[in-house]
């Protein structure tokens, strides 16, 4: 288990997959920051949390846009070598276990995904420092709300996964990650969101600040539920998955 | 004609790649989710004191717009990294220069096709919007007028971000990380609009500024779109022309 754990990580030394989801959030919290610094008299003028408007800031289009994308990006590089000239079928004649194969690249995704969290938050801090906010660092909201929307990305890990493994094709999974992006913000503010799995990053990330993605944690019982029951799915194609 | 058959060999490369599908099918699915979003919520967006004025092909427009700005920039990355990702996966990019033909004729090739994709698309998603109008019954006669302007428009502010994705898919030799830079660039793109200044001079961001109306500066897409265009793709041709391929 531990060899194809490692040979998996060294897979992705040279995609560059570790720059990518740690520069992506520095980014766009900087992008955040920058606006927050540009109207601050309007974001903070009737003595709104200044922590919360830079969290608003760098999220709004961090977890509409770029969290979904950087999902299919990050799934689609896990299973770039394989789908290359079809080398599954090189891989999976050699004697190793499917099932881990399958569980130990989803799990990758999922980490690379965790550290790309990891440094939005940290960048978050980082910036409030810069900017010389005084007010105390709400490390609750700040830890919670990313972690909660890492929760609720499950679902789109899963879906692109399952995508990436069974098409040879880059730009399929790549493809289903932008064109089911756009309409979240608009099913978000929909009565049939909870039918559509991009819009609960945003209700996870934005509940609290944003009246209108309030919806509870309903999202939070569906979200592992949607994981597990497409993870399964692609799990049994795996398996049944001919070498040829 | 060397360089025509280099283009007609680039068309022949995609012709059973996702390029065409991706390009036809982007306008449809923008142009549909606008149809359901007017066809539930016309009324309402009507009636919107910040709608106030404004004929129902305007409001489809503005509507449209909040989801093109972002779909048509993200589609056009993808694009040019297809372009590219199949020559660094084949190894085909060496193959193609050790034959006697022009470096800088093969990457005008390549930009070329992603042009012509890329205003196909733009042109299927002013079709799209008429029908999107006439399908919802618009009590309006149709804006002709309205919908060339947005799409020419969106072909010269498209310029700037094809120049630029071209330059730096070839550039990379990981497409990926020229994927991400395009996607990065796009998601901060409202971001670097709220600067006209900075707008001007960030290719991401011109298309924001491409829809007809009063209250944006469509100055940016014709004069910065066009000129950072040129401006990009003749450093990509000279970069090109230098590139060693071994």
């Amino acid at each position: 288990m531990r060899n194809i754990f490692g040979i998996e990580i060294l897979k992705l030394k040279n995609s560059k997959a570790l720059w990518i989801v740690t520069l992506a959030p520095i980014f766009m919290v900087v992008q955040g920051a920058l606006n927050l610094m540009r109207y601050y008299d309007l974001f903070t003028g009737q003595g709104q949390n200044v922590w919360e408007q830079l969290y608003s800031q760098s999220m709004i289009f961090y977890v509409s846009i770029l969290l979904p994308i950087l999902i299919s990006i990050v799934m689609t590089l896990i299973a770039r070598i394989e789908n290359t000239n079809n080398n599954w079928k090189h891989y999976l004649s050699l004697p190793i276990d499917r099932e881990k194969v399958y569980g130990i690249k989803f799990i990758i995704g999922c980490m690379l995904i965790f550290i790309n969290i990891l440094v939005l938050i940290s960048s978050i801090i980082i910036a409030g420092k810069i900017l010389g906010i005084e007010e105390s660092i709400p490390y609750m909201d700040l830890l919670t709300k990313p972690m909660a929307t890492y929760i609720a990305a499950f679902p789109i890990m899963a879906i692109l996964y399952v995508s990436s493994i069974g098409f040879a094709h880059m730009a399929i999974p790549l493809g289903i990650g932008i064109g089911l992006t756009l309409p979240a913000m608009i099913v978000a503010n929909s009565k049939f969101w909870i039918f559509y799995p991009w819009t609960y990053p945003i209700m996870a990330a934005l509940g609290g600040d944003m009246e209108i993605f309030n919806k509870g944690n309903i999202i939070y019982i569906v979200s592992p539920m949607l994981l597990i029951l497409v993870f399964s799915f692609g799990y049994n194609r795996f398996l049944k998955r001919d070498i040829i | 004609m060397e360089f025509y058959r280099l283009l007609r060999g680039e068309f022949l490369k995609q012709k059973k790649s996702l390029t065409w599908p991706i390009s036809l099918f982007a306008p449809i699915l923008a142009g549909g989710l606008s149809f359901i979003n007017l066809l539930i919520r016309y009324d309402y967006l009507m009636g919107l004191e910040a709608n106030q004025g404004l004929s129902s092909w305007n409001l489809l427009l503005f509507q449209h717009h909040f989801m093109w700005f972002i779909f048509l920039p993200l589609v056009v990355t993808v694009i040019a990294w297809m372009v590219h990702y199949i020559e660094f996966k084949s190894g085909g990019l060496k193959n193609t220069l050790a034959l006697p033909v022009s470096k800088k004729k093969v990457y005008l090739a390549k930009w070329a096709l992603v042009f012509i994709l890329s205003s196909i698309m733009i042109i299927i998603n002013g079709f799209v919007l008429l029908l999107v109008g006439i399908a919802l019954r618009f009590p309006e006669a149709v804006d002709f007028i309205l919908i060339l302007k947005y799409s020419l428009y969106q072909i010269i502010g498209i310029l700037s971000l094809i120049s630029l994705q071209t330059l730096i898919s070839a550039g990379i030799n990981n497409t990926n990380i020229a994927l991400a830079m395009g996607f990065v660039g796009v998601a901060s793109s409202l971001f670097f609009a709220q600067s006209e200044k900075l707008a001007k001079l960030i290719p991401y961001a011109h298309i924001i500024f491409t829809l007809p109306d009063p209250t944006i500066n469509n100055h940016i897409p014709i004069q910065y779109g066009l000129s950072l265009g040129m401006a990009f793709l003749l450093i990509g041709l000279i970069y090109f022309n230098r590139k060693e391929i071994c």
